[in-house]
């Protein structure tokens, strides 16, 4: 990849700063509650010790929660203004809404890994970067849900019974675990890991991708913006 | 090194360090974060100097042992017997009358009476099989919590094992929060009650969440998940639910992972496949 190269952008600095806030609220609340899901093991004993006990520990993860309750505040009404901005409907054209061809991706790409066919070409959203986006969505919900249940359970079983704490205990703990084992194995090498783009794909910190990997990854997008000038010329960087 | 060897490298750590981590904190770990100090209750033999540092440290002999003249021995008959089992705790009420009282009170001292039946295999305890009365030392409050653990635990093992897997359980026992509740905190040291009642239980609550109602005595600290509960079991019905709220999102997290590690596994294979036919 040379300097001169042709980049055009992919994500603009609001996705970018809202990414930045989910990794770093994710990280500090993942490793607050897993040193106490885990509490018997010597890694979260240690690890707890260096959050300042269970008080600094228990302040680091309701911190992250917060965080985490902020973006999505911010992530609503960014999905407004997209909206009402956004030409045409949501369903069509690029879009991060699950469709049909999703599922036919990713047969596609499974036969691909086996050496059946040759490699699928994408569209501007793979069917695994919707599946992590709408992965967030959920556990947000039910991690968040049930977290607010355990951060007040005074106030919660004012309205429900007391069994739902600890509904709300398992479902947190469990969801957590699903996100945190998720994230760090198959996120991890979708985004970074894998031999195309070992060992940092930066576009999520710069917003920006190459033509040879716009060509590449979203084969789709690339033809799309050949036909249309206009997109071509907004996306490419100046 | 070639990237692919990188890559293969790199990903096989992430793989086996989450594994690791996750077998580590099943196999292989004590009940509880700190040893346990070794207990010698039931032993006819006092060792003198420990006893000069315990609490009751100086005290004469006879004051508890008041009915022993000093050149009759005991009966070697029983010695096989356990000497906290032989020893009559009424000395106790001489110096701790309030104690004594509140033991009477609680539930213990009424399965010992035969007013309420009891399922656990071991006669009820008294003083002796709680406060090992020859050398008690003043503990911490983390070795109180210690402590509970280990003693009760003996007669009420899954309820021990409930607490452990509850929030108050695992700051307390494994994480050294000592702010966090035991055994007694809940159901008493002296006046030890079982609460079954929610009127009595939210009342125990209230002493660290004061805006409890009796809706959060609905929670079960020791929440067993099963399907097959005791019918007459006082929380049959939460323990069928649970289990199926548990199953639920075991399953979830289990055909997840499964199938998008397959799917990264299958990635990884192709993709080195791809790199090393190039070169």
């Amino acid at each position: 990849m040379s300097e001169t190269a042709t980049h055009y952008w992919r994500l603009n600095l609001f996705h970018r700063f809202i990414h930045v806030l989910v990794m770093v609220s994710f990280a500090g609340a993942a490793l607050s509650g897993m040193a106490l899901k885990f509490g018997t093991a010597a890694w979260a004993r240690l690890a707890m010790q260096l959050m300042g006990g269970v008080p600094g520990a228990a302040l680091l993860h309701r911190l992250c929660a917060m965080v985490i309750a902020f973006y999505c505040f911010l992530h609503f009404i960014y999905i407004v203004y997209y909206i009402a901005r956004r030409k045409g409907s949501i369903f069509r054209g690029p879009s991060m809404i699950p469709r049909p061809q999703d599922i036919v991706d990713l047969w596609q790409h499974l036969m691909y890994f086996l050496g059946r066919r040759p490699r699928p070409q994408f569209d501007r959203f793979t069917y695994w970067e919707k599946f992590d986006y709408f992965a967030v969505f959920w556990g947000v919900l039910m991690i968040g849900l049930s977290g607010l249940v355990l951060w007040f359970p005074e106030l919660a079983t004012r309205f429900l019974p007391g069994v739902a704490i600890n509904i709300a205990q398992i479902m947190h703990s469990d969801e957590a675990l699903l996100a945190v084992g998720f994230i760090l194995v198959v996120h991890m090498f979708n985004t970074h890991l894998r031999a195309e783009k070992f060992p940092i794909d930066m576009s999520i910190f710069t917003g920006k991708v190459s033509e040879e990997e716009l060509k590449k990854e979203h084969a789709l997008e690339w033809e799309a913006m050949q036909e249309d000038p206009a997109l071509m010329e907004e996306a490419r960087v100046k | 090194m070639k990237r692919p060897a990188l890559v293969w490298c790199l990903t096989t750590a992430v793989v086996i360090v989450a594994a690791a981590m996750v077998l580590m904190t099943r196999c292989g770990q004590p009940i509880s974060g700190r040893p346990s100090q070794e207990r010698e209750f039931g032993s006819w033999y006092v060792e003198v100097q420990r006893y000069n540092q315990g609490v009751h440290g100086g005290m004469d002999c006879s004051l508890c042992h008041t009915g022993i003249d000093s050149d009759e021995h005991p009966d070697p008959e029983n010695l096989s017997e356990s000497a906290t089992d032989v020893f009559d705790f009424q000395a106790c009420a001489s110096c701790h009358p309030q104690e004594y009282e509140y033991y009477h009170r609680g539930v213990h001292a009424e399965v010992l009476s035969g007013t309420v039946q009891s399922e656990i295999e071991y006669p009820a305890p008294t003083c002796g099989h709680c406060h090992d009365p020859h050398y008690r030392q003043v503990l911490s409050r983390l070795q109180v919590i210690d402590a509970q653990v280990d003693i009760c635990g003996q007669c009420h093992p899954s309820e021990l094992e409930t607490y452990l897997e509850n929030y108050h359980g695992k700051t307390a026992v494994d994480l050294d929060h000592a702010d966090s509740a035991s055994c007694a905190d809940c159901h008493g040291s002296h006046q030890v009650v079982a609460l079954d009642q929610p009127e009595i239980a939210v009342q125990v609550c209230r002493k660290c969440h004061p805006d409890a109602t009796e809706n959060m005595v609905g929670y079960l600290i020791h929440a067993e998940e099963t399907l097959s509960p005791d019918a007459d079991a006082s929380h049959a019905r939460e323990s069928v639910l649970l289990f199926l709220v548990q199953l639920f999102f075991v399953v979830l997290t289990v055909s997840v992972l499964v199938f998008f590690y397959g799917h990264t596994f299958l990635w990884l294979l192709r993709g080195l496949h791809e790199k090393l036919r190039r070169r």
